[in-house]
């Protein structure tokens, strides 16, 4: 595994690639925002509004999907030191918290129509609520320690720990009395929608997707750039002394 | 394309609005930061270059 993870590798690598998931994300959301748009049909009891669901199921399917992505890449980087694991767990916080801050925010869209309030204390709205704070401190903790072995430390320990309201975000549903409902895609009898509707949905879902894997190349990329400055930067100020 | 004609459409539209910000600002964010640190990077390089040469010579 380690083979693979050598940044000189990844760069190649990643350069390779990078061509084909920026074409293939902008093509799935040609085709997804097409399906939800225009061919997905009207619903019968909440009309167009419903098409809000487009931008908020992905934003929140990829809120919690950055948060796994991040405490599995600390898991890996705690446990066996690996190189470019607090990497990507590191470049995935910022798009995590910008999907969960979207996923916020069209859900108080969506509630407003639907529920008659922006915002109530439920527990799937707190919970994701919970994890936009969970990425901010996530964020932070890189943020404010300037040892970098240290930060990925504690950042990994906030990372695994703040897995459970993951877990929380998903059973919430089940769990509690909520306004929101309950799951649609992700259950043991199949999903509750069909046709254009759910093709809409897993096309956005997949857009989102690719976007976020190319993203995470480029943001990844950047950060191994950043560890190459500083060490030319100290071979400079070693040379110059 | 729907037919938008009632007090939500204001909703949905925000909605749309908001991923479009939310996604065009995080590939740009990204994408100049990669373009950046490409341009650190060379010019650390040129200078650790002239630096050995200086050495050299």
């Amino acid at each position: 595994m380690h083979k693979f993870a050598n940044p000189a590798r990844f760069m190649r690598l990643s350069n390779m690639f990078l061509p084909w998931t920026t074409g293939l994300t902008l093509l799935l959301f040609a085709v997804g925002l097409y399906y939800a748009l225009v061919l997905a049909p009207e619903d019968y009891q909440m009309g167009n509004t419903y098409r809000i669901i487009f931008i908020h199921v992905p934003a929140a399917y990829m809120a919690q999907f950055g948060y796994g992505v991040i405490a599995v890449a600390s898991a890996v980087g705690f446990i066996w030191k690996h190189p470019l694991a607090d990497q990507a767990a590191r470049a995935t916080a910022p798009m995590g918290a910008a999907f969960t801050a979207l996923a916020l925010l069209t859900g108080s869209l969506w509630g407003k129509p639907m529920w008659g309030t922006f915002w109530i204390w439920d527990a799937r709205l707190t919970s994701m609520l919970i994890l936009f704070f969970l990425y901010l401190g996530y964020i932070a903790v890189w943020q404010t320690i300037e040892d970098h072995v240290r930060a990925a430390k504690i950042a990994s320990i906030v990372a695994m720990v703040g897995l459970v309201n993951v877990i929380i975000i998903k059973f919430s549903v089940d769990w509690w009395n909520t306004l929101h409902q309950p799951a649609t895609l992700m259950r043991m009898d199949g999903p509750t929608i069909g046709g254009d509707m759910l093709a809409a949905l897993l096309l956005m879902i997949g857009a989102f997707n690719m976007f976020f894997i190319t993203l995470l190349m480029w943001r990844i990329q950047s950060l191994i750039l950043r560890r190459r400055i500083r060490s030319l930067r100290m071979q400079i100020g070693g040379g110059q002394g | 394309m729907p037919e938008f004609e009632n007090a939500n459409d204001i909703y949905i539209l925000s909605s749309y609005l908001a991923g479009a910000v939310v996604l065009v600002g995080l590939a740009l964010a990204s994408w100049r930061a990669k373009r950046q640190d490409e341009n650190a990077l060379r010019t650390l390089e040129k200078q650790v270059r002239e630096l050995s040469d200086k050495q050299v010579t």
